[in-house]
């Protein structure tokens, strides 16, 4: 019985490499509501804590721009030993009120544009063309989240790169070139480590072996020609991929991906 | 307007009296120094401004004083946010366990099977860095969302 | 108030559990309407803060910024959690110990209880408002014994060299404080060490026994000794141990745990009450009460009575051997106590009044 075992054992068992290619997010994670909240409260809290802006040091006395700068200012309630004041009696140090936020207003040039470092800032959209028309293949879709690259091969679906390994070379090395023949040369990628990340044994006894990159710049393009056996990609989140593998094999890859 | 209200010295002239003169009536004469800065020279005076900058001196809001409720508000809100952030780190944790485990048991597989692959990712990789060219996630896209003119 | 029923009436989530008074006992919230309504739902309504008594300085007070906004979401937060914990509670075969800990994470952060707790008077509770039925009070009141109270019991215990002198160590489990409420004593909670006088002491303390751990209050028995150490023993040119007050079987609550002459009768009396009576210049005389708690009865779960018919006269008072007591009768002792008393000219009243023969003078030189 111990024979034709050792004889598999001994038998080259097959390896491929598996590329996990991701494009990190461009923007930030969509904040929760108790995040929000809870950074409004605290920011509110320090306002109210602050020390009062010491215009002097910034305007000298009797210029035109300590001026124009105090005529902008929202004025406080002053103090007047007739007035009774319901809500407490004013207490004013440097044009502020001690016992508020105080409010510093910049004053706004009027014209010149492009020089007025005052000027609001304008938002780039986080929902992009792609997003809007679905196109799956483009890198700019999805900006908060972390897509990866899935490839759908004609036998049998959609699915990560893989490579056979060649004589001689390393996991990250047969990965990296790979991607290369598959999506043409014009592509940075940066491969976190030699090692891999994760291995998928089948029951024929190859193992799959994942190995983890980043793409930095440059786009993935599936060269045209018949000896290829890829049909289309697309760059895609973790929801996604769990609609585009099958259960199985999405549970068995599902801790290498980030939400 | 600061603390530069450093008083100038004021002298009294000292009048020798005997009890046979008549006290003379006090004469005020017209101002000629301004009050306060008299002494001061704009450098001294400059400095003075730098240093109240940075001084707490006039510049401190009222202390905060938060009534029964609002102090039991502002507990339940650090203590929900605490709970909060213990939960996200518990979630990072348990994910980076599993993905060191992962990773080990690739790595045995990867021993077993293929010693010489196994050599090879465990090449040292010391002085490995960071590429530059990465993009740190921002708040707001940039106008360039991506670049696409790489050659090799 | 209609108002809001109707407004808080969508919510009603089957996780909304701190709302929910039916199973929860009523202690677990603010039983004053006005300032429930101000902490959950902010003062905005009513105008200002109700705890302000005056109604100017509610006027002139600012609550922070966007503190209501942020509150509901943590309470909604927080709540969903403990609700997480309640069901997890009730789902499972727990062990009493592991429940009284989920009972505690449930309501630990429930501002309603926080507020009772900080607010209220934790040493002479309302049970309303502070409950020690329920595990979180305990636990709370645990915390604030432990974070003051304990050390400086401890402290004073040590410095007063009370232990080794009567029993080797302690290890507190429960917070004893003494009282002296009648008419000669002081009406206020003695801080361990302090120093009486004969008139003060003249008649017997009063104990109140916190207890915070999990004890069955149905069963369990307490055993209260009052020692003094420093009676002078000419013979062997030493120090002996007194009995001053002796008290067993005393039966005490979570919330009702003040042992006064309500809580026990003549057949839980050890010893009389004998009041520190110091000869003049015996020097300071330590007394130290000590509790214990009487050992239970692992099968049927009843606590083992002292006999107090046999064993009163079996105790020698004049030489108490406290040792030899507590391991005959196996009591745990869980807490501890300490005043000093000096001849003062009070002393011989307070002997005239309790038949005492009259105290010896001593001097330097023995005669």
């Amino acid at each position: 019985m111990s024979a034709p075992a050792k004889a598999t054992f001994r038998k080259a068992v097959p390896i491929r490499a598996n590329l996990i290619l991701s494009r990190i997010p461009l923007v930030v994670p969509e904040q929760t509501k108790i995040e929000q909240q809870y950074h409004d409260y605290q920011n509110q809290l320090e306002r109210r804590m602050m020390w009062t802006f010491p215009a002097y040091h910034y305007f000298k006395k009797g210029t035109l721009s300590e001026h124009k700068f105090l005529s902008v200012q929202k004025k406080p309630i002053i103090k007047n030993p007739d007035v009774w004041y319901p809500k407490g009696v004013p207490d004013i140090q440097h044009g502020r009120e001690r016992s508020k936020a105080q409010e510093v207003i910049l004053p706004q040039n009027e014209g010149g544009e492009g020089s007025n470092i005052t000027r609001p800032v304008e938002k780039n959209p986080i929902i992009t063309t792609a997003d809007e028309s679905g196109d799956k293949s483009s890198l700019e879709r999805r900006l908060r989240n972390t897509l990866y690259l899935l490839v759908n091969y004609k036998k049998t679906g959609w699915n990560f790169p893989k490579f056979e390994m060649k004589d001689g070379a390393s996991l990250d090395t047969v990965a990296e070139n790979g991607l290369r023949t598959i999506g043409g040369d014009n592509i940075n990628t940066w491969t976190v480590s030699k090692k891999p990340a994760g291995v998928i044994k089948s029951e024929d006894g190859s193992c799959d072996f994942f190995i983890k990159s980043h793409i930095l710049a440059g786009k993935f393009n599936i060269a045209n020609d018949s000896k290829n056996d890829i049909t289309e990609y697309a760059w895609l989140t973790k929801k996604e991929i769990a609609e585009k593998l099958n259960k199985d094999q999405f549970q068995l890859t599902e801790y290498l991906l980030t939400k | 307007m600061l603390s530069a209200s450093v008083k100038s010295s004021q002298k009294k002239s000292v009048t020798m009296m005997t009890s046979w003169v008549q006290p003379l009536n006090q004469v005020r004469y017209k101002r000629t120094k301004t009050k306060g800065s008299s002494g001061i020279t704009p450098q001294t005076q400059r400095i003075i401004t730098q240093l109240s900058v940075m001084s707490a001196r006039k510049k401190q809001p009222k202390m905060l004083k938060l009534s029964k409720e609002d102090l039991i508000k502002h507990q339940t809100i650090q203590t929900a946010w605490n709970t909060y952030q213990d939960i996200l780190q518990n979630e990072r944790q348990t994910m980076l366990k599993l993905q060191y485990n992962k990773m080990d048991e690739a790595m045995t597989v990867l021993k077993q099977v293929a010693p010489k692959l196994y050599a090879d990712a465990n090449i040292n990789e010391s002085g490995k860095v960071f590429p530059m060219e990465m993009r740190i996630p921002t708040d707001y896209p940039p106008r360039k969302l991506w670049y696409y003119d790489y050659k090799k | 108030m209609y108002r809001r029923l109707i407004h808080t009436g969508n919510m009603n989530r089957s996780s909304a559990v701190w709302s929910d008074f039916t199973t929860r006992s009523k202690s677990l919230g603010i039983s004053s309407v006005a300032i429930k309504e101000g902490v959950l739902h902010g003062d905005k309504v009513t105008g200002g803060p109700i705890s302000l008594k005056r109604k100017t300085n509610r006027m002139k007070y600012n609550s922070p910024a966007l503190i209501d906004e942020t509150f509901k979401t943590c309470y909604e937060f927080l709540q969903d959690r403990s609700g997480a914990t309640y069901k997890y509670a009730s789902k499972e075969t727990i062990k009493p110990a592991s429940m009284e800990k989920l009972l505690v994470k449930a309501e630990i952060t429930n501002p309603e209880v926080q507020y009772n707790f900080q607010f209220g008077d934790k040493l002479d509770n309302l049970p309303t408002m502070i409950d020690y039925n329920q595990p979180v009070y305990r636990h709370l009141g645990k915390k604030h014994w432990e974070s003051y109270k304990l050390m400086l019991l401890m402290q004073r215990l040590e410095s007063l060299k009370v232990i080794p002198d009567t029993l080797p160590t302690l290890k507190p489990r429960a917070a004893v404080d003494i009282k002296f409420p009648y008419s000669t004593g002081v009406n206020q909670w003695i801080e361990p060490g302090k120093f009486l006088s004969s008139g003060v002491t003249s008649l017997e303390p009063i104990f109140k026994i916190q207890e915070y751990e999990l004890v069955n209050p149905k069963e369990q028995l307490y055993t209260i000794l009052i020692v003094n150490p420093d009676e002078p023993d000419l013979m062997n040119n030493s120090f002996k141990t007194t009995l001053s007050y002796g008290l067993t079987n005393v039966k005490i609550d979570y919330n009702d745990n003040v042992v006064d002459s309500r809580k026990f009768f003549e057949r839980n009396i050890l010893a009389n009450y004998l009041p520190p009576v110091p000869e003049k210049n015996a020097g300071i005389q330590r007394f130290a009460v000590w509790v214990f708690r009487q050992s239970l009865n692992e099968e049927t779960g009843k606590c083992c009575a002292l006999d107090t018919e046999a064993a009163t006269p079996l105790i020698d008072r004049d030489n108490f051997d406290i040792r030899g007591f507590v391991q005959a009768n196996q009591l745990d002792p869980i807490g501890a106590h300490v005043w000093r008393s000096k001849w003062d000219s009070n002393v011989n009243n307070i002997r005239e009044q309790y038949n005492l023969p009259k105290g010896r003078v001593f001097s330097r030189v023995r005669v």
